[in-house]
């Protein structure tokens, strides 16, 4: 992130801590002080989760002066912006390596069995991150090759040391 | 002190087996490929080693742990040097002169006085560890409720302070928002179940080492795949073994940045990185060329890598004493110490005092191990380095994902890796720095039971705290690191430091103009 949007961040980073500071404080006084059971008043459980969200809330009071401050407020939001970020090579590289871990995190592991899920996941994810549109097709076959070898060999040994070595039920 | 010493000797003479030499170098070994390779972190090894560690003995699995944390250390100087991009954050100093000096060609040189460098601030951080931490876990025998709940407020703030020096502000954010997910599951006094929102998953707790590994490791795989391509520089390794006379120029920048390296990392959750950044800046404003730091300076190269070894010492001297750790992967090791039913804290010297003189055996033999390896197979293993981020990094995410899982054979276990990998990610968007987190996470427990504990005693008397002299001192501490932090006491500070040092030059002026006068006349 570039310095001068760094108070532009800080501004709803500081909105989203109070709001979640406040929910740490509803919560704690919420909870059961255990007068039943006849503990010791000072033992209640919501009383350090009570005390860190007034810290956390007083922290992000102090993040949102300061952003007002160097008029972190002026958010400039537009689509064109937006647009512009999503374009650029390092925010495309950023999404597809975030949706693919989560599709094989969230997705496949457990749905499928983990050897064929870990071979697809390192296979589309070295094809997808080496595909080159300008290269000739022999180089494009080679490239297919060697994600294929790389991923059945990745996939094989992880399987196999944690299954036999390490004795993991694997998921 | 003797005790002591044939403690040591006996881990020592006791790990001569073939296994666990072959254990030494095989972990020293991936260790440097883990620091070398970007993206890879020492806390990532330590934590996926932890899991395929599991089921072995715990003097073993330790040993294998210390290998993997001083070998990642110092690998992180390879690729700082070679592509100028620090493998581990503890390596981010290293590539300021390591860097220029394989531009120029001296690449070998620069790994060999790098790999020097690292050894002999090993061997000052074993030395503090073996001398200071039963100093510490003795005196620490008196600390009670109160001040292990000012202990684990020092340790947050001081740690949030370090690791953000620009804008503490974030890292103390960072920390209490550690401190509050410690809070979430079971609490430990009435086995109340807080924040769970009726799930049976989250009703156990975030286990520290899915949540270290999504934060270290899933993270560093996102921002990897993000930033730009890394080009290795072609240049030719010559000698790399350094001869006598180049290291032993260096005796003074080597002893500071050593006793520095290790002060900074027996701070709670500073770490390797603060360290090489403190020691450097201590070199080069000691130096007799300060000119020529950041140009490749063997002296800068020297002084970073000395500092972040030694406190790979240095950090095991809370984990042991206090059990609390000075860094993030003193904090998995922490954590896995408790998977092998070892204890530390301050009972350790009472219940397990070989422990401690095992530990520091552990050190010897992966400082040794890095010595040995750091020096031979230069040229072989720099090719790791070409192998493209494109087939490593989701190999590196498998792992992650079977790491986290392994531990508990639990599929929440890979959630929570992948929600705290986010959250690490966009943290460090942000600025905000991630060890506050982790630091947090491992001393809420300590600070939730400890404060309520000192409640009780007190009877609700908070001032109690300021009675007690540890505790007073500890509170004193942590006011003092968030006060220096603002700009009116830095003001004043300064105010106060030049009227002192004008007033004193004043004095001086006049002495010296007296005395002219009196030899005139």
């Amino acid at each position: 992130m570039q310095e001068r949007d760094m108070p532009k961040a800080d501004l709803v980073t500081s909105i989203v801590l109070i709001a979640f500071a406040v929910g740490v404080v509803w919560m704690s006084i919420e909870m059961p002080r255990l007068e039943h059971r006849n503990i010791n008043p000072w033992t209640v459980p919501g009383l350090v989760p009570g005390i860190l969200g007034v810290i956390i809330g007083f922290l992000g009071l102090i993040l949102l002066f300061r952003s007002i401050k160097q008029k972190g407020y002026a958010l400039e939001l537009t689509g064109e912006k937006f647009i512009t970020w999503v374009k650029k090579p390092a925010s495309k590289r950023l999404w597809l390596t975030v949706l693919l871990t989560l599709a094989y995190a969230w997705g496949l592991i457990g749905r499928v069995p983990y050897l064929l899920a870990t071979f697809l996941f390192i296979f589309a994810f070295i094809i997808i991150f080496e595909y080159n549109r300008g290269e000739n097709k022999k180089k494009k076959v080679k490239r297919v090759v060697i994600a294929f070898i790389t991923a059945g060999l990745a996939a094989g040994i992880v399987s196999a040391v944690f299954r036999y070595a390490f004795l993991v039920r694997l998921p | 002190m003797i005790e002591g010493l044939s403690m040591f000797m006996e881990a020592l003479v006791g790990f001569f087996k073939p296994m666990t030499i072959f254990n030494v170098l095989w972990a020293t070994q991936l260790g440097i490929i883990v620091g070398m390779l970007p993206g890879l972190t020492a806390t990532m090894g330590i934590a996926l080693l932890t899991t395929l560690t599991f089921k072995m003995a715990a003097s073993d699995a330790v040993l294998i742990l210390i290998c993997m944390y001083v070998g990642a250390i110092y690998g992180g100087s390879r690729s700082a040097i070679l592509l100028n991009i620090p493998g581990t954050p503890a390596n981010a100093a290293t590539a300021l002169d390591g860097h220029p000096l394989a531009r120029s060609g001296n690449a070998g040189r620069a790994i060999g006085i790098g790999t020097t460098g690292s050894f002999l601030g090993s061997i000052i951080g074993l030395f503090c560890l073996a001398i200071f931490t039963p100093i510490i876990g003795n005196f620490a025998l008196n600390f009670q409720s109160f001040e292990f709940f000012t202990l684990a407020i020092f340790g947050v703030v001081i740690c949030g302070n370090l690791t953000a020096p620009k804008d503490p502000l974030k890292g103390w954010i960072s920390g209490f928002l550690g401190l509050f997910v410690a809070m979430i599951g079971m609490e430990g006094i009435h086995a109340y179940v807080r924040f769970s929102f009726g799930s049976v998953d989250l009703a156990g707790g975030i286990d520290l080492i899915p949540a270290m590994v999504g934060v270290f490791g899933f993270s560093e795989i996102i921002s990897v795949m993000k930033n730009e391509k890394l080009e290795v520089i072609k240049t030719e390794i010559t000698r790399v073994i350094p001869r006598f006379k180049e290291v032993i120029l260096h005796w003074k920048t080597i002893i500071r940045s050593g006793i520095i390296g290790v002060f900074i990392g027996a701070i709670p959750g500073v770490g390797e990185d603060i360290a090489a950044w403190v020691s450097y800046d201590f070199a080069k404003n000691a130096s007799k060329e300060p000119e020529k730091y950041g140009k490749g300076s063997y002296e800068g190269l020297i002084s970073a890598e000395t500092g972040n070894n030694a406190a790979c010492g240095g950090t095991i001297i809370p984990v042991l004493s206090l059990a609390i750790p000075g860094s993030a992967p003193a904090a998995v090791l922490l954590a896995a110490m408790f998977i092998h039913n070892v204890r530390p804290g301050p009972l350790i010297m009472l219940e397990n005092p070989e422990f401690v003189f095992q530990t520091v055996a552990m050190v010897l033999l992966a400082t040794i191990g890095m010595f040995i390896l750091g020096l031979s197979m230069v040229r072989w293993l720099v090719k790791v380095l070409e192998v493209p981020r494109e087939k490593l990094m989701p190999i590196v995410f498998v792992l992650c994902v079977i790491g986290a899982y392994a531990i508990h054979s639990r599929r929440f276990e890979i959630s929570v890796m992948v929600v705290f990998g986010l959250i690490g990610f966009i943290m460090k968007e942000m600025d905000y720095p991630v060890a506050p987190m982790v630091l947090g996470i491992i001393l809420g427990d300590i600070l939730d039971k400890n404060l309520r504990r000192a409640m009780v005693i007190s009877e609700g008397n908070i001032f109690m705290l300021f009675t007690r002299p540890i505790s007073l001192v500890i509170f004193l501490l942590t006011v003092l690191t968030i006060v220096s932090k603002m700009r009116w006491f830095r003001g004043t500070w300064v105010a106060v430091k030049s009227a002192v040092i004008g007033v004193i030059t004043e004095k001086k002026m006049k002495e010296k103009i007296e005395e002219k006068r009196k030899d005139t006349d």
